[in-house]
């Protein structure tokens, strides 16, 4: 086969797995061993088990493949890999990614652009946010600014994560000034309801609920907890008609949704919501304690402790913790779990509380 | 093989294709098809920077001439003949066919699409039978597919007249089913996403298969979301009857929904696997 036409049946195959992987976890088939049966086809699978990446079977004079195929069924390998791994051990797969290809393809290579740009996410998403990692996202949006344009796709895609970065590492106001420039050029772009936007105003709505939670006062924790509340009450119902409502983006929104009911005081609301989320979650992810259910059972705990209901909350303290941990266990959502379990168990009566 | 890609595996397409490959001449087609790619790099405009670099219509005056003589064929006459309207005696007939009204560059640059493309929708159509796709998931797959090959091929699928190549439209005849209006308004969905990426070529294929997800999704009522509705039904009642049951429901009702629930109840474990009702 030539290689334009390999790497043109590896996108179209790439494209078809990534469709399937999103199927809930019980009917998700074995896309990653057809991933990987079919990348072993195409680089050589010594050089790539020798990088410690995931375990490719070996094949005897593998057909090249452009960069940007090689690349693209790579990422999926990786990602599809990934899901079964802890958050804090992701970035070390993918770094070992990128320096695979680093070794393989131009510093300026798009494809390894994209690729970096990726790494630097999963850092984030572990919580390991540095000056480095900063500056690095800057310099991608740099690159994506210049070679694709100020307004294009993935110069939005990376502001988007830049912003992220930023509100990681604390910097909220600059996290918000910049993901609500994001999510207006957006919106006139591709309109409210666009998947495209309701990300970036999925994750203003996050920044808000990181306001409202860091506000010295009842007032301004209520007018950021009611801005993130309208946005959600936006943009969930569209979710929930384009993705179904047990899809990961849906039930997000639905848990950012009781995390405002809960700081706006509405208690009985934010619980019911909370518990719908995390059934959903447990439908979409086949009862795997993902990160996120942990964060439910976070605020479903915060819910029971504040309704006065001890022994429900230390129960969710106590699942919310222990799959935290498992995942961050130096993060700041393992630690405001371990502190609420706590605080929960110095109360007096704790003892009979179970 | 599920029925889906057994049908889009017979299209007039796909039995040209397969013929056409097979054919002793092919190579000399491909010599072609390779010199076309090579004469629209050639001729790629390079961005601004900081400015979107949108791809623009590409039309080359000529380029069968330009063709032929890339492809080191001594004169015009061995490309033009293998796409005009007459096909006497070809062992690969064109893929436009008799109408003398498709001029020989048109008959080819089609042509020259649809080979493109080809293999990424042999990809999609592999993995849609490995893991026996619906009919919803081959779509988005193959309109992601089609956003990433305008990528890879941003001149080709800019040539006039820009867009996907012409077996897009078979293709959506067979997702259509018989439907007319869907298959065409399919076809439209396939034009939308090949110009979304000629209007910012950094689209990924999931963001241009975006920009037309609504539209798709309302022409497939998929059965399966019918568990998604119930659930996100169930959801939003549970959430209102705790802020006042006579609001929404009146006695009638209540009873009527019980029952209903009670007898769904017992249909869902059976189907979950938990055993029938007790």
């Amino acid at each position: 086969m030539r290689t334009d036409e390999a790497s043109g049946r590896i996108h179209g195959a790439a494209e078809a797995l990534s469709v399937v992987r999103t199927r809930p976890r019980a009917r998700r088939p074995a896309v990653g061993d057809y991933a990987r049966a079919l990348l072993a086809r195409h680089v050589d699978a010594g050089t790539w088990n020798a990088a410690g990446l995931p375990a490719l079977p070996s094949r005897e004079n593998p057909v090249p493949v452009s960069g940007e195929a090689a690349v693209r069924l790579a990422r999926l390998v990786v990602y599809l890999h990934c899901l079964d791994l802890p958050l804090a051990e992701r970035p070390a797969v993918w770094e070992r990614l990128e320096a695979f290809f680093a070794d393989r393809l131009p510093t300026s290579a798009p494809e390894l652009v994209r690729l970096r740009l990726r790494a630097r996410y999963e850092l984030l998403d572990a919580g390991r946010v540095s000056p480095g990692v900063i500056a690095s996202l800057n310099e991608i949006l740099e690159f994506h600014r210049k070679v694709h344009g100020e307004d294009s796709y993935l110069a939005g895609l990376t502001r988007g994560d830049l912003s992220v970065a930023y509100r990681h590492s604390g910097d909220l106001a600059r996290a918000a000034a910049l993901i609500d420039a994001e999510a207006r050029t957006r919106t006139q772009r591709f309109g409210p309801y666009h998947p495209f936007t309701l990300v970036t105003r999925s994750n203003l709505a996050r920044l808000l609920l990181l306001q409202a939670e860091a506000a010295e006062d009842q007032e301004h924790r209520h007018g950021f907890a009611q801005r993130a509340l309208d946005i959600v009450n936006d943009i969930r119902p569209a979710r929930d008609r384009r993705y179904g409502i047990s899809a990961p983006d849906a039930t997000r929104s639905r848990r950012y949704e009781g995390h405002a009911l809960l700081l706006l005081g509405e208690l009985d609301r934010a619980r019911a919501c909370l518990e719908h989320a995390l059934t959903f979650q447990r439908v979409h992810d086949g009862q795997q304690d993902s990160y996120t259910i942990g964060q439910t059972h976070l605020l479903l705990a915060r819910v029971y402790a504040a309704r006065g209901n001890r022994s429900q909350a230390m129960d969710h303290a106590g699942r919310a913790w222990r799959i935290l941990s498992a995942h961050l266990p130096d993060g700041t959502d393992c630690a405001q779990a371990a502190d609420l379990a706590r605080e929960l168990a110095a109360q007096p009566g704790a003892g009979q509380a179970r | 093989m599920p029925s889906i890609t057994r049908r889009l595996d017979a299209t007039h397409t796909a039995q040209w294709y397969r013929g056409a490959r097979g054919s002793e001449s092919w190579g000399e087609r491909q010599r072609c098809y390779d010199a076309l790619a090579a004469i629209l790099d050639e001729r790629r405009v390079p961005a601004q920077p900081y400015e979107r670099a949108a791809q623009p219509t590409v039309q080359v005056p000529g380029i069968l001439t330009e063709v032929a003589h890339r492809a080191h064929f001594s004169s015009r006459e061995p490309v033009y003949k293998r796409w005009r309207a007459r096909q006497a005696g070809r062992q690969v007939p064109r893929w436009a066919g008799p109408d003398s009204v498709i001029a020989p560059a048109a008959a080819f640059i089609g042509e020259a699409k649809i080979v493109a493309f080809w293999p990424y929708r042999a990809g999609v159509l592999d993995v849609a039978a490995a893991f026996d796709m619906t009919v919803t998931e081959t779509l988005a797959a193959y309109l992601r597919s089609l956003a990433a090959w305008a990528r890879d091929h941003l001149a080709l699928a800019a040539y006039l007249p820009p867009g996907p190549p012409a077996c897009v439209i078979e293709d959506m005849e067979v997702f259509g089913a018989g439907d007319g209006t869907r298959a065409a308004c399919l076809a439209r969905s396939c034009a939308v996403v090949v110009m979304s990426v000629l209007a910012d070529p950094s689209m990924t294929p999931l963001g241009a298969f975006n920009v037309v997800r609504d539209e798709v999704s309302e022409l497939y009522p998929d059965p399966e979301q019918i568990a998604d509705r119930v659930g996100y039904s169930l959801a939003e009642l549970s959430d209102r009857l705790m802020h006042g049951v006579e609001r929404l429901v009146d006695a009638d009702q209540a009873s009527w929904l019980l029952a209903a629930v009670n007898e769904l109840q017992g249909m869902l474990a059976a189907g979950a696997g938990h055993g029938g009702p007790p």
